[in-house]
């Protein structure tokens, strides 16, 4: 594999992160990062998700009018969520039942629509897969590191499991608040690094 | 004009294609979503009423202007001695499908909630199991591998659903702390805390409005 091959899929793990740096998706970032756990289900069906969207968005970019796009893109994602979400209900009824929420949660995720419009749409399908499951996995570390943040200070736990047997944790950290508190300084601590 | 009608008709085949898709898609797995549904169903049945030998037909019963299931439940020797309840809600952002089990007086054996799509971390924490170890136990375990612990036949009830066991209908009220007459809510989901109550509270009221009636007081000893 070529140097801008492997470039083209870690960009988006840390220096393009898709929630950090692109701030996409910021909706399911606060809203399902109140464990470690959920952080992983929707990274996992967003990786899988955004990389066949992509794929297929970067195949029919050329029978596509610009002008009608978008519309034709949501049409492809919705469709292709709706296809993934029958198919593991019918043939992986445990996977549903652990990610089965998060994939209902992704047609709304505007990272899907961000990649299709900023990348898929002028870029050849293998690139596009590439950077799929680079941001996939770039959006994924993101939730996890906020999850994890707000699961220890707000749990007390870390997978489910307690951390510090006795200790009260901060409960506002599960709530809303505590969302928008660690990425304000998950984001502050990201431009910080950058800047310097 | 002509452009319009082009983009029109682009979009038009678009469409056309997903609906043809979907519809493939759905008759191919319709049927295996239907058996699993089935399988969660007769599972939660057992599981929250294992008072209970075997569930006789469903049944229909009308709340408000919606229709709800309801099954009847048999002792070994065949006497009827409770009900099961199967009623849908909206809740914050899905419908929340709860099954009910009461004795003939009314009071809740358990309920289970078999399907809702509500936000993970929030809502959808009305399904949450907690650990039972600390991360350090969790982690030791890992390291010096003791022999996997035996497994209860069928994972605990999550402790929310397990607040509902042996209440009345008078004590499903929703509050914020914790309490023994009430349903105590789930931080942050209040609405849904709110809908699963409402279904389980509508579901029995009507239940005895239409179906069955408690005993009265003649009947009782």
């Amino acid at each position: 594999m070529s140097v801008s091959t492997v470039k083209e899929v870690t960009k988006g793990f840390w220096e393009k992160n898709p929630v950090l740096v692109l701030a996409l998706g910021l909706c399911p970032s606060l809203a399902v990062t109140t464990s470690v756990r959920n952080a992983l289900g929707m990274g996992v069906s967003t990786i899988f998700v955004l990389t066949l969207s992509n794929v297929i968005i970067a195949l029919i970019k050329g029978i596509v009018p610009s002008q009608i796009r978008i519309p034709c893109y949501i049409i492809v994602i919705a469709t292709l969520v709706t296809i993934v979400d029958l198919v593991l209900a019918a043939y992986f009824p445990d996977i549903s039942k652990a990610i089965g929420l998060f994939i209902k949660l992704i047609v709304v995720n505007c990272i899907i629509l961000g990649r299709a419009e900023a990348f898929a749409a002028k870029n050849t399908a293998w690139r596009s897969l590439l950077d799929g499951i680079g941001m996939g996995i770039g959006f994924m570390i993101a939730l996890v590191l906020i999850a994890a943040v707000r699961e220890v200070l707000g749990a007390n736990k870390l997978f489910g499991f307690t951390v510090f047997p006795g200790w009260r944790p901060i409960a506002v950290m599960v709530l809303a608040p505590g969302a928008f508190l660690t990425l304000g300084f998950l984001l502050g601590a990201k431009n910080l690094r950058m800047r310097t | 004009m002509k452009q319009i009608l082009r983009y029109g008709l682009i979009l038009l085949c678009f469409s056309g294609l997903a609906g043809v898709s979907l519809h493939g898609v759905n008759v191919l797995t319709r049927e295996r979503i239907a058996a699993a549904q089935q399988r969660a169903l007769t599972e939660g049945q057992r599981q929250i009423f294992p008072a209970a030998a075997r569930f006789g037909e469903q049944k229909t019963f009308p709340v408000g202007n919606k229709t709800a299931q309801y099954f009847e439940a048999f002792d070994t020797n065949g006497v009827c001695i409770g009900y099961e309840l199967l009623h849908t809600v909206q809740g914050y952002q899905s419908p929340i499908t709860v099954l009910t089990a009461i004795d003939r007086r009314g009071i809740i054996a358990g309920i289970k909630i078999l399907s809702q799509a509500e936000t993970p971390g929030l809502g959808a924490e009305v399904e949450a199991v907690p650990a039972s170890r600390t991360l350090w136990q969790a982690l030791a375990g890992l390291v010096r591998r003791v022999p996997a612990q035996v497994r209860p036949a069928a994972p605990p009830l999550p402790p929310f659903q397990a607040q509902f066991a042996g209440k009345s209908l008078t004590q499903l009220r929703v509050v914020k702390q914790p309490t023994r007459d009430a349903i105590e809510a789930i931080a942050g989901a209040t609405i849904t805390s709110e809908a699963v109550t409402k279904a389980v509270r509508d579901a029995i009221s009507n239940f005895f409005l239409h179906v069955a009636h408690p005993p009265t007081s003649e009947q009782s000893p």
